[in-house]
């Protein structure tokens, strides 16, 4: 529990697993703090009300105040700390997942696969990320509007079942299907730097003389790859994959700001920062609008970012050893 | 030693390292001449030490002899068994016979295994021991290469780099080979630790009869430790001899320069001896001279040097010299 005690040394690691820790209470105690209307159908869903256009500030009723169409801030916010933990979470679970099948396939075997798999990354590589995320959101949707793609479908329910905890057995709601596309879509290009990372770092640990001493022994390829290269090679990742959590979640906002993401009326963070879209000339007197959803999302990047730096610090091949006293 | 069983005979093996160049059609372009025409006899129960400069391919003869490079060429015989034409599980299973002993203890030993786990991973793969059997095993090897057998929970980064080696001397231990190679063993260790794990590797082969090919750069501690000697330089076999005949009659020039920078530890003899001091480097092994790969440096070079290659004669019994110019 070394770890542990020096993340807890340093001030901004500190910082971030406070942080990190708030969201986390926020999220469980999201009942509690913004209690859901009984009659609700889905949670989610942020209360109205009224059907008033015009946002409204802070006041005893709606303390972050309400946004266009009367939608409480507050209550967006709190469950808002949900969505994004899950989707960042799932988000990073699954794209490291991709990047360490792949990079280390790569890595180990080398020659013709190596070559195969890292054309295919340098492919996915080569569009920008966001533009190619906002793209095949939108393609997405449509084919899961059309209701066709056995395929997608099931793609579709297990992403379901890892985010919601949905059974598989259940149809997916139109409305988490809007959310899972735009995950889908970030997923789908977002894995490479895992591979690329991973890859090299295969390269560089099988050279060591404990994996040919394996390989001596008799050990078979895969207890090779996962008793000696994974557990030596995998750190970098680690960290990559933390401090990466909190920009997916970035990159989902903007979705939803777009419009591509969470729709309408869900506690997404960037689907609330959405409705400041038709007031941006009068921001100076709609701040709420966007400064608790903002402010939401600045604090969720950063306290990831911090415990991400934190960990690559502690993780460091070249402080291990040292300051285990 | 009357009547000795060959181990294992390296039968003029080959080992390129191929240079590609270009971009997704790669060019063959060359290669890098690591090991080139190298054969040798190790018999049972004996340490052969296989000695020359950096870079001159000891280590990859080593690791070509237990296929950890494939050969381009040539065939590696243990106990009769050609192991280059063999394969996934035979291969596996004739290795076990076959372990080594690293250089360097820092990169040999997995960082995120345990002692224990390191030691008792051989007996895991190979299924030889299992349950409170195996527990046992580890606690006599670690025994046997004089670690305390507490040390069974540590991970390698708290141990010395001498008692690293010890572990990797456990492991290579763990299951009963006959051959070991040691690859430079001793070379990354304190001159202090160095002598106890040679005497370690002595004892360790006088209880367990083992075989040794003793690879290394130190000529004093190749001494001490071989029966046999082979010298090498560039991916070849200069001399190979007894050992007391090596030191005391080397014959190749090579060797001779290489016997005369070893320091005596007498101030009066190390006045009066003459010195053969080399000069220039090594030349590239991409592209490594005609004829005799050592002419380029060697004093006494002729032009025959120049147009053929010097075989391996064997000029007095049992002392082999590749050299025109012997006689």
């Amino acid at each position: 529990m070394d770890v542990v005690r020096r993340l807890l040394k340093n001030p901004t690691s500190l910082l971030g697993i406070i942080l990190l820790l708030g969201f986390v209470f926020v999220a469980i105690a999201a009942p509690v703090i913004a209690p859901p209307a009984k009659s609700s159908r889905n949670v989610y869903l942020i209360p109205r009300d009224g059907f008033g256009n015009q946002p409204k500030p802070p006041n005893e009723k709606h303390i972050m105040g309400t946004t266009e169409g009367q939608y409480d801030i507050l209550y967006g916010v709190v469950w808002g700390t949900r969505t994004a933990f899950r989707v960042g979470i799932v988000i990073t679970l699954i794209t490291t997942l991709i990047g360490l099948i792949i990079g280390s396939l790569a890595g180990f075997y080398g020659g013709w696969v190596d070559e195969v798999l890292m054309r295919i990354t340098e492919v996915f590589l080569v569009f920008p990320f966001l533009l190619a995320a906002i793209t095949l959101t939108s393609v997405l949707q449509t084919v899961y509007g059309r209701g066709e793609a056995n395929f997608l479908v099931v793609l579709a329910k297990g992403l379901a079942l890892l985010t919601f905890g949905q059974s598989p057995a259940k149809d997916l709601d139109p409305i988490q299907i809007q959310i899972l596309t735009g995950m889908l879509a970030i997923i789908v290009f977002g894995w490479m730097t895992y591979a690329r990372v991973i890859r090299g770092n295969i390269l560089s640990v099988k050279e060591y003389e404990y994996a040919l001493a394996a390989r001596l022994i008799g050990a078979s390829d895969m207890r090779i790859l996962f008793r000696h290269l994974l557990p030596n090679a995998v750190f970098p990742v680690l960290v990559l994959a933390s401090m990466d959590i909190g920009s997916y979640v970035l990159t989902f906002a903007a979705l939803s700001f777009l419009g591509l993401g969470a729709q309408r009326g869900y506690a997404d963070w960037g689907q609330m920062i959405s409705f400041a879209r038709s007031w941006i000339p009068s921001l100076g007197q709609y701040w709420f609008i966007v400064v608790y959803p903002g402010l939401a999302i600045i604090l969720f990047v950063l306290a990831w970012n911090l415990v991400g730096d934190a960990l690559r610090d502690v993780l460091d091949p070249r402080m291990r050893g040292r300051g285990n006293d | 030693m009357e009547e000795r069983k060959v181990l294992l005979k390296v039968d003029r093996l080959v080992k390129y390292f191929p240079i590609n160049q270009g971009f997704i059609f790669k060019q063959h372009s060359g290669d890098v001449h690591a090991v080139d025409d190298v054969s040798f006899d190790i018999y049972a129960g004996e340490t052969l030490g296989l000695v020359g400069e950096s870079g001159c391919g000891k280590s990859t003869t080593g690791r070509t002899i237990l296929q950890l490079y494939r050969p381009t060429s040539g065939h590696v015989y243990f106990e009769g068994q050609d192991l280059v034409k063999m394969k996934g599980e035979t291969l596996r299973k004739t290795r076990k016979k076959m372990q080594m002993i690293f250089q360097d203890p820092y990169a040999s030993l997995n960082p995120r295994m345990t002692v224990g786990d390191i030691i008792s991973e051989p007996m895991i793969v190979h299924n030889t021991y299992k349950g409170s059997a195996m527990k046992e095993r580890v606690v006599h090897l670690l025994e046997l290469v004089g670690l305390n057998p507490a040390f069974i929970k540590r991970y390698p980064h708290e141990f010395s780099g001498g008692q690293r080696q010890r572990i990797g001397i456990a492991r290579a231990l763990a299951l009963d080979p006959d051959l070991i190679i040691c690859d430079e063993p001793i070379a990354a260790l304190d001159v202090s630790v160095q002598a106890q794990v040679v005497n370690l590797l002595e004892d360790l082969q006088r209880d367990l009869k083992l075989t040794y090919l003793f690879i290394a750069h130190d000529l004093s501690m190749v001494k001490h430790i071989s029966n046999r000697v082979a010298v090498m330089y560039l991916g070849i076999i200069a001399e190979k001899a007894t050992r007391d005949e090596l030191y005391s009659h080397p014959l190749h020039p090579y060797t001779k320069a290489l016997l005369s920078a070893v320091p005596i530890p007498d101030p009066v003899a190390e006045e009066k001896r003459k010195r053969v001091i080399l000069e220039g480097d090594v030349p590239s092994p991409v592209n490594p001279p005609s004829g005799c790969r050592f002419r380029t440096r060697c004093p006494i070079a002729e032009k025959i040097c120049e147009e053929a290659r010097p075989e391996l004669r064997e000029v007095n019994p049992g002392h082999f010299v590749a050299c025109h110019l012997v006689k």
